[in-house]
């Protein structure tokens, strides 16, 4: 295939996935957070209630997140692992996005359903 | 292996240890895990296209295992591994049919495989399928980077062997 014919399939490419990122982001209508370790709901926090305050989240290796809930946002304020990304991708936003640590598995994103009251929550 | 291809092997390895080192210390422009420049995958092309591929794997295993244990991100080892080996299996396939010329174009198919393969682990490892919302960005990335590294490595090829012959 020539040059220029893979020059287009690769910009028809980036168009697709530059309308993706648009597409894919859901305004989330949930006011609640819900914070996974290793796959598994270890919180719920009910970012409507004006509370502050943080909490740890712990792997099994004793990798450590430090989450703060702060004026209805949730974000991490320290991490164990090497590259902080998460510390970096600041606090839930509502385009959907979550945030992830890799490193020490953790994943925050809004709550999905109706989930119910089946986690902790709140302070 | 012959004793030249051999020292070659090993020295390609050294580069692309070095680099992956250094560049482990630029901090990350954007805090989605996985964009960087991926600098170290031009020695890997290169290799394979200079080399062969098996010695090209050899690099590739030298460059993940001991990258991991000199920047202290262990943890981060099986989203390397993975993404790197996948990357590897794509490339070492690809040059078979695409052309020296073009080999930006496989590059960018390596970038694209060890994204995708990184995510997919990522996915696995945090059971959420939520991760693969950060795929397209990444393949933005991916196509860019790759493209970089790509012409990195053809252009060195291209310089290499006019001087050699």
């Amino acid at each position: 295939m020539s040059t220029k014919r893979w020059i287009l399939v690769f910009f028809v490419i980036l168009l697709f996935c530059t309308a993706l990122i648009f597409l894919l982001q859901t305004g989330s209508e949930s006011q609640i957070a819900a914070v996974y370790s290793d796959g598994q709901i270890v919180r719920t926090v009910d970012l409507s209630r004006p509370d502050a305050y943080d909490f740890p989240v712990v792997t099994q290796e004793g990798g450590e997140n430090i989450i703060r809930v702060e004026n209805s946002a949730i974000f991490v304020v320290s991490a164990s692992c090497a590259d902080k990304l998460c510390i970096h991708q600041g606090p839930l936003s509502p385009t959907g996005a979550p945030i992830v640590c890799l490193p020490n598995r953790l994943v925050i994103r809004w709550q999905s359903g109706n989930a119910g009251v089946d986690a902790i929550s709140g302070g | 292996m012959k004793h030249r291809k051999l020292t070659f092997c090993a020295l390609l390895a050294a580069i692309a240890l070095a680099v992956f080192v250094i560049e482990a210390q630029v901090p990350p422009l954007v805090p989605i895990p996985g964009i960087k420049l991926g600098l170290s995958n031009a020695v890997t092309l290169f290799a394979i296209c200079f080399l062969g591929p098996w010695q090209a794997l050899l690099i590739v295993f030298v460059r993940v295992l001991l990258g991991a244990l000199i920047t202290g991100q262990i943890a981060a080892l099986i989203y390397s591994l993975s993404g790197a080996l996948a990357a590897w299996t794509v490339c070492a396939l690809l040059v078979r049919y695409i052309p020296q010329k073009q080999l930006w174009v496989v590059s960018i198919f390596g970038a694209l495989t060890h994204n995708t393969m990184q995510i997919l682990v990522a996915a696995l490892v945090t059971q959420t399928a939520l991760i693969f919302s950060y795929l397209p960005v990444l393949w933005i990335s991916g196509i860019i980077t790759g493209t970089f590294t790509g012409l990195c490595a053809q252009l060195l090829l291209q310089r290499l062997r006019s001087i050699l012959s």
